[in-house]
C-alpha cells in the first residue's frame, strides 16, 4: 500500500494525480457516449483537428494561448464534422480521414517552423502531466464543470438519438444539433487533456473506459459507473508506475503513456471477465 | 531536370511514385469497406513495431511489419468479443500500441528526434534497399489484389451474399487488414503518418454522380 502512496508525497504529483483524476473522470462519462453511439472514429478525427489550433495558440501566446487555441479549433472542426458527418453517405468514412489528415498535417508545418519544434511537438502530443500547475487544474475543473452540465441538462435527449435517431427526429428534437453538442463535449475533453495527456493519448481516455464498461454491463449506470472507475484507477495507478520506474529502476516512462498502458490493462481485465462470464453462463 | 542531379532526389521521387501506387491501389478498398479509422489506428499500432525493431537491431520493416500482424490479428479478435463493436476495439488497440511505443521511445534518449520522422517520414533518407523493399511490397499486394480483388469488392458491398455463395469471407476480411497493415508500415518510414492516411483516403474518393467502376478508383 505505501508502494501506492509514495509517490504522490510532492506538490507536483499531487498536482498530476488530481489533474489525472478529474480528467480520467470526465473522459469515462464521455466515453460512455462515444462508445454508444460509436464515435471513436469521430473523437480520433477531433483530436488532430485541435492539434493545429493547439500550436497556434502557442505560436501567438505562449503555453497559456494553448488552450483559446484549442478552444477554437475546437468549435471549427466540430461544426464541419458534424455537418460532414450528417451530409454525405457513402464517403463519410473518407471525408473523416481528409478533415483529419488535413488540419493535423497544418498543425505539423506550424509547429515545423519553430526551432522549438521536436520538443513542441512531443509536448503537444503526449502531454507533460507532471508539469500541471494550478491554472490548469482549474482550467480542467472548469471545462470538466461545462461538460458534465451539458451531459446532465441533454443526457436524455443524447441517449434517445443513441438509439432512435429516426423517432428522436419524429418527436421533434433536432438530431444535428445534438450531434453538434456531443461532438462539442469530446471536443472539449481534448482541449482539457491537451495539456495533460496531449491530442494523441486523450482518444485512449475517450474510448477505453467507456468499452470496458460496456463489456461488463447493460445499463447504462452500469457502464458508466466502471467507466470512470476504471479511468480513476488507470490515472492513479499509471502515475505510480511512472514515478516508480523512474525513482527505483532509473527507467525514464512518459506518466502520459502509463496511463494509458494501464488503462488498456483494466480492459483486458474487464474483457477476460467478460469472456468468463459468457463461457459460464 | 536539375531537381534530379541528386541521387537522393531521384530515390525519393521513385520512392514517392511506388507508395502513392501502392496506396492508391488499396486505397480504393479502404474507402469501400470503411477502413479509414482502422487505416489511421494501424499507424498508431505499429508504432511500437518500429521501436522495438529499432532497439533489437531487426530491420525495421520486418519488425513494424510482424509486430502490425499481431496487432491485426487483435484487432479482428476484440471484434469477435460480445458485446464490443469494431470501433471501439480498433480505438482500444490504437491507444494501447502508441501508448506502448512513446513508453519505450521515452525510455530511451532519442524521444523527439525519431517523432518527427516518424509522423512526417523522411523521403530524402530513402536508401537503394528501401526502394527495392517498397517494389516488393507493390508487386506482391498488386498480386493479391489482382487475385482476390473482385472477392473483396464482393465482400465490400454484400458480405451476406458472399457468406451464402460459399467465400471464406471472414478470411478474405482478415486478408485486407492484412494488406493495410502492410502498406502502412511500408510507407509510414518515407511519408509519415499523416501522409500514409492522406494517400489512401482521397485519391479513391467517389466524385459525387460518377459511374461505379473499381477499375477507373484506383489511382
Amino acid at each position: 500500500m505505501r508502494y501506492l502512496l509514495e509517490p504522490f508525497g510532492s506538490p507536483f504529483m499531487q498536482r498530476a494525480l488530481a489533474e489525472a483524476l478529474l480528467l480520467g473522470a470526465v473522459a469515462a462519462v464521455v466515453s460512455v457516449f462515444v462508445v454508444l453511439r460509436r464515435l471513436s472514429f469521430v473523437a480520433d478525427v477531433l483530436t488532430h483537428t485541435v492539434f493545429p489550433g493547439v500550436v497556434i495558440g502557442f505560436v501567438v501566446a505562449g503555453t497559456s494561448g494553448i488552450v483559446w487555441g484549442a478552444s477554437v479549433f475546437a468549435v471549427l472542426s466540430t461544426v464541419l464534422i458534424t455537418v460532414l458527418a450528417g451530409r454525405s453517405r457513402v464517403t463519410e468514412d473518407a471525408s473523416m480521414a481528409i478533415v483529419l489528415t488535413g488540419f493535423f498535417a497544418v498543425g505539423v508545418v506550424l509547429v515545423s517552423r519553430q526551432t522549438s519544434f521536436t520538443s513542441d511537438l512531443t509536448a503537444f502530443l503526449f502531454g507533460r502531466i507532471l508539469t500541471v500547475d494550478r491554472q490548469q487544474l482549474v482550467v480542467t475543473a472548469v471545462i470538466g464543470a461545462a461538460v458534465l452540465l451539458l451531459l446532465g441538462l441533454l443526457g436524455k435527449e443524447l441517449l434517445f438519438r443513441a438509439f432512435d435517431p429516426a423517432g428522436a427526429e419524429a418527436r421533434g428534437y433536432r438530431v444535428l444539433a445534438l450531434d453538434l453538442v456531443l461532438n462539442l463535449v469530446v471536443a472539449l475533453v481534448v482541449v482539457a487533456a491537451v495539456r495533460a495527456v496531449g491530442t494523441v493519448l486523450v482518444i485512449a481516455l475517450l474510448v477505453v473506459p467507456g468499452a470496458a464498461g460496456r463489456l461488463l454491463s447493460d445499463r447504462l449506470a452500469g457502464i458508466t459507473l466502471i467507466a470512470v472507475g476504471t479511468a480513476l484507477l488507470a490515472g492513479w495507478l499509471g502515475l505510480v508506475a511512472s514515478w516508480q520506474a523512474s525513482v527505483n529502476h532509473g527507467l525514464r516512462l512518459a506518466s502520459g503513456a502509463t496511463v494509458v498502458l494501464v488503462l488498456v490493462l483494466l480492459y483486458g481485465v474487464a474483457a477476460a471477465i467478460a469472456t468468463a462470464r459468457k463461457v459460464r453462463a | 531536370m536539375s531537381l534530379l542531379q541528386d541521387g537522393y532526389a531521384r530515390r525519393a521521387l521513385i520512392e514517392a511514385l511506388l507508395v502513392g501506387a501502392l496506396c492508391g491501389l488499396v486505397g480504393v478498398h479502404v474507402v469501400l469497406r470503411r477502413l479509414s479509422f482502422f487505416t489511421m489506428a494501424m499507424t498508431h499500432a505499429t508504432f511500437p513495431g518500429v521501436v522495438l525493431a529499432a532497439l533489437v537491431g531487426v530491420d525495421l520493416l520486418l519488425g513494424s511489419g510482424l509486430f502490425g500482424v499481431l496487432v491485426v490479428l487483435g484487432v479482428s479478435w476484440l471484434t469477435t468479443r460480445p458485446r464490443s463493436d469494431s470501433a471501439a476495439a480498433v480505438g482500444v488497440v490504437l491507444s494501447a500500441g502508441f501508448a506502448l511505443g512513446v513508453a519505450l521511445l521515452s525510455a530511451q534518449a532519442g524521444f523527439t528526434r525519431d517523432l518527427s520522422a516518424y509522423l512526417v517520414g523522411s523521403i530524402v533518407t530513402v536508401q537503394a534497399g528501401d526502394l527495392v523493399k517498397t517494389a516488393l511490397v507493390l508487386a506482391a499486394v498488386a498480386l493479391t489484389l489482382a487475385l482476390v480483388g473482385k472477392e473483396l469488392v464482393f465482400g465490400a458491398f454484400d458480405r451476406g451474399g458472399m457468406v451464402a455463395a460459399g467465400y471464406p469471407a471472414g478470411r478474405l476480411d482478415l486478408l485486407l487488414l492484412l494488406v493495410v497493415e502492410l502498406t502502412v508500415v511500408t510507407s509510414v518510414p518515407a511519408v509519415g503518418t499523416i501522409q500514409a492516411v492522406a494517400l489512401m483516403s482521397p485519391p479513391a474518393t467517389r466524385p459525387a454522380g460518377s459511374t461505379c467502376s473499381c477499375c477507373s478508383w484506383s489511382s
